[in-house]
């Protein structure tokens, strides 16, 4: 009987720790080990950071040389001083995990095709999407970077060092010190290694070079015709102002008649109506940057300025941090996961980035020899392709095997109605884009600057730079390809080697400037250069920012560094201030009524400002949207017609076809509407019709939500759990103005460097990426009403006493 | 007596060993256990002992970190899991309990199965 009632206790106990050692599938979703998570010792209590937390710790690691100080200041910014570059980034790879190593490992397993190792049990559509990054050919491509990387010493040694800081700090953790996240998903970190550093930087070339539309302007093509499709789709219009203004290219290009050899889209006829493999990543992927020559600034000194648009997350994308070693004292902004400041400045220069946005992503229709898909054919013969197993491994022990297909045009990334496709994408070379990062932050002059970028290859990146000695200059850096006229827009044949490019730019051709005669430079995804630039090329570019930028910037005088925050938080539109004067123009107010005469009066007021409390902008954008699709309701009847959707939908054309339609070609017959066979529509009809339609959705005045609101922009978690997330920000911008704010983009870092002054920088979050600690978004307030923090520049380890809340020491 | 001291020693030893051993959230069933091996308390009294000290352990312990971090990371938690504040609170307090209040009834209950009874005889033969 007692041996009876003690097994019933221990089956009590046991049977409590078993239930709490488990997790539970509840509504679909996996709860965490309840026992593990609840526990004050163990659980997401040990997440919850008083208000000082205090880091202080001493290390020992045999992997170092000589000492090492790492001072966190009040925002949580570590400072480092290290004897040696390679002590350097094992503490800055250290204190990087410290604070962020969820957001690392996660933004690599994306990379990896590996989410359904952490989800795929509870979140099928993972797996598609693991399968999909798998052929693309990314996580093989970061593999064969890394291997390569081997052959950079100096570069390799860097990055060593940074992953056995990260593996540093991983060594110390307990079950009970694991982020937030790994105890709610209930995973356990694994080691970092360079291949994931490697990762990382093909994770953002994708997110900046991702975008192509080639299967919809392929079905667009196809189903316009091509007298409409080169009316609707120029690449080039009046008002343009790209980032190079010259015309004189004071070189000889190599293949000199590419330009002019168009490549006819010769197959498109043969081939069905295209679906893109998944949706389109968005538009707006942009970012500023420019900086002023000394004789523009109030100081006569230099100033840079840069703010990345990215897609807006916590933890935030970029990780602020100083390194300091006998040869160099660099800050700025980092990336959890790679070694090196990415936009910063050190004490002689300064530089920023933003994105070229050429296309470098094409894909090739491949003729199999067989069904084995073993060979296919290349001009006259065949070819051998590489197959790859390739498994998928899901959460609960499953499996997905994939073959990976390879052609030497790059992997098979695409198949259709039997027709496979490879794809050609310059992210799956090999690059060494660290270098050029480690270079930099060590550059003593533009010489330094133009050798450390020309080792950048993808993401191609509007290099900006300015010295301590009142050089500025830009450079579109990247490889980025020699093309045939139109060559890359359309799929392309795979089975004639005449489709294909093989040259890239050389590196002293790609578009730049140094020290010109307008005392600035700067970009902000415009196209790069005017038609004369002797090299073909097409994009997704912005061209609002960049006009404005740069009409803003040739005007003023003195510059301030206060006049530099209000520029990067301008919420003015040049989309504005091109339409609505000609909406209005065009608009037939006779037969408006009271409503709509009171919408009417509230945007002709509009001074082209996307202010958070106006509802002017919104009245506007409902209209232009309105005015697009009925202009353009020839492609949305084409659209319909062919059932296109998301991923395989005609886009509608740029805004500048638009423009050029109201300024310059009124009669044009697109304005009749397809709908109305019995008459004929012209401007004036269409731009009130929009009017009205507007007006119809819209509602009263009063009914009309403010922009902030309707705009909406939120700065959602990584693995988008809601409550980590803030929403509905409270400020105003828009993608086509500098401050470019969208729902889900934004300014991701804004910085100003006054080269020999002083410097200011704040991103939307925080600097731990800790759900429980209050520098998780601390910045984010202050961030959203525009204003910056000066950035503590340390000369030596012991400045700002008074600053510093806690240190970290690391010796061998 | 043995009672509150029991209690006592449920906590001391739980917060103790996990303070600065990266022991596993369960161990304070086995320092239960331990405890209610070792007082001789009724089953039913140790499961009281280590009931009570497992749940203001979870709970004191939970609260003292919730107010230095000003509740900032309960109230997320809370909408994560859709579960009020109130109903987490339990959740803490009553896994802590039974984790300490069935691990110290077993630990007594062991001893009164296989030890209990030898300690008993030495006793009577004292007598």
């Amino acid at each position: 009987m007692k041996i009876f009632k003690f097994i019933l206790a221990l089956v009590l106990t046991f049977g409590l720790v078993y239930i709490g050692n488990s997790t539970w599938m509840v509504g679909g979703k996996q709860t965490p080990r309840f026992g593990y998570f609840l526990s004050p010792a163990t659980g997401f209590w040990q997440n919850a950071e008083g208000k000082m937390p205090d880091l202080s710790t001493v290390l020992r690691n045999p992997q170092l040389k000589g000492e090492v100080k790492v001072k966190y200041d009040d925002r949580f910014v570590p400072h480092i001083f290290a004897q040696n570059l390679n002590d350097a980034y094992f503490a800055q790879g250290y204190a990087t995990a410290s604070l962020r190593l969820w957001q690392m490992e996660f933004q690599t397993h994306v990379a990896a095709g590996r989410l359904s190792e952490l989800i795929g049990h509870t979140t099928p559509q993972v797996i598609e999407m693991d399968a999909q990054m798998r052929r693309s050919g990314l996580p093989r491509a970061a593999a064969a970077s890394a291997e390569g990387w081997k052959a950079d010493k100096e570069m390799y040694a860097a990055l060593e060092s940074y992953a056995a800081g990260v593996n540093a700090y991983i060594a110390t953790l307990s079950a009970a010190d694991y982020p937030l996240e790994y105890k709610l998903l209930d995973y356990a970190p694994e080691k970092w290694s360079v291949y994931k550093s490697a990762l990382l930087l093909k994770f953002m070339a994708k997110d900046l070079t991702g975008r192509d539309e080639d299967f919809h302007t392929t079905n667009a093509y196809k189903l316009l015709g091509e007298t409409m499709f080169n009316k609707l789709y120029p690449e080039y219009f009046a008002e343009q102002s790209p980032i190079i203004q010259d015309s004189t290219w004071a070189f000889v290009p190599v293949q000199p008649t590419f330009k002019r050899d168009t490549v006819a889209p010769k197959i498109i006829g043969e081939l069905p109506i295209l679906n893109a493999p998944y949706a389109q990543p968005d538009k707006g992927l942009g970012s500023n940057n420019w900086a002023v020559a000394p004789n523009k600034t109030a100081d006569n000194k230099a100033i840079l300025c840069n703010d990345p648009h990215l897609k807006l997350s916590l933890p935030s994308i970029w990780f602020e941090i100083q390194i300091v070693t006998p040869e160099f004292n660099v800050y700025g902004a980092s990336l959890p996961g790679s070694p090196g400041v990415i936009s910063g400045f050190n004490q002689y220069v300064a530089w920023g980035v933003t994105n070229v946005s050429h296309d470098v992503r094409d894909w090739y229709t491949i003729q199999w020899k067989d069904a084995t898909k073993k060979e296919y054919l290349l001009d006259s013969s065949y070819q051998k392709a590489q197959h790859f197993l390739d498994t998928i491994h899901i959460r609960g022990g499953k499996m997905r095997v994939d073959t990976l297909i390879y052609t030497h045009w790059g992997p098979v990334a695409h198949s259709q109605n039997g027709v496979d496709m490879s794809l050609r994408w310059v992210a799956n070379l090999p690059g060494l884009e660290p270098l050029t990062f480690i270079q930099l932050n060590k550059a003593k002059n533009y010489n330094d600057y133009r050798k450390a970028i020309a080792h950048f290859s993808c993401p191609a990146q509007n290099m900006v730079f300015a010295a301590v000695n009142g050089d500025i200059a830009i450079t579109a850096q990247g490889r980025l390809p020699i093309r045939k006229l139109n060559q890359g827009k359309f799929i392309q044949d795979g089975s004639t080697s005449a489709d294909a490019w093989t040259e890239f730019i050389p590196q002293e051709q790609l578009p730049h400037e140094y020290n010109p005669a307008k005392g600035f430079v700067g970009s902000a995804n415009q196209h790069t250069t005017n038609p004369t630039y002797p090299y073909y090329y097409y994009g997704y570019f912005e061209e609002h920012r960049g006009r404005y930028l740069n009409q803003k910037l040739n005007g003023m005088t003195n510059i301030s560094i206060e006049d530099m925050m209000r520029l990067q938080n301008d919420d003015y539109s040049v989309r504005g201030r091109d339409f609505l004067p000609l909406m209005l123009k065009f608009l037939r107010r006779g037969g408006l009524d009271k409503d709509q005469l009171e919408t009417l009066a509230r945007v002709e007021k509009w001074s082209f400002v996307y202010d958070k409390n106006e509802i002017a902008p919104v009245i506007f954008n409902e209209w232009f949207n309105q005015l697009n699709a009925t202009i353009f309701d020839e492609i949305t009847a084409v659209n319909a017609k062919n059932k296109l959707d998301d991923n395989s939908k005609i886009y509608m054309p740029e805004e500048w076809t638009v423009l050029n339609l109201l300024k310059r070609d009124t009669l044009s017959p697109v304005f009749d509407l397809v709908a109305t066979t019995d008459s004929v529509e012209n401007i004036y009809a269409i731009v009130t019709e929009a009017f009205r339609k507007a007006c119809k959705n819209l509602g009263k005045v009063g009914d009309i939500k403010n922009w902030r609101n309707t705009k909406s922009s939120n700065v959602m978690h990584l693995a988008r759990i809601s409550p980590f997330s803030q929403l509905n920000l409270d400020n105003g911008g828009d993608g086509s103005a500098l401050n470019a704010m969208t729902p889900t983009n934004g300014p991701s870092w804004r910085m100003i460097v006054q080269l020999g002054g002083k410097a200011y920088g704040i991103y939307p979050g925080g600097q731990s990426g800790n759900v429980g600690s209050s520098f998780y978004d601390s910045m984010l307030e202050k961030w959203t009403a525009g204003q910056y923090y000066e950035l503590l520049y340390m000369k030596t380890a012991d400045d700002f006493a008074d600053k510093i809340l806690f240190k970290q020491d690391f010796s061998k | 007596m043995k009672f509150i001291l029991s209690i006592i020693l449920i906590i001391v030893f739980s917060f103790g060993l996990m303070y600065f051993l990266p022991l596993p959230w369960w161990s304070p069933a086995v320092v239960a256990a331990l405890v209610g091996l070792q007082l001789r308390l009724s089953a039913f009294s140790s499961f009281l002992a280590g009931f009570v000290a497992g749940g203001l352990l979870w709970l004191g312990h939970a609260s003292f970190i919730n107010s230095a971090n000003d509740g900032l990371l309960l109230g997320k938690i809370s909408a994560v899991l859709s579960m009020s504040t109130t109903i987490l609170w339990v959740a803490v307090f009553g896994f802590g309990a039974l984790l300490s209040g069935f691990g110290a009834m077993t630990g007594s209950l062991f001893r009164s199965a296989f030890i209990g009874d030898l300690a008993a005889g030495h006793r009577r033969r004292r007598r």
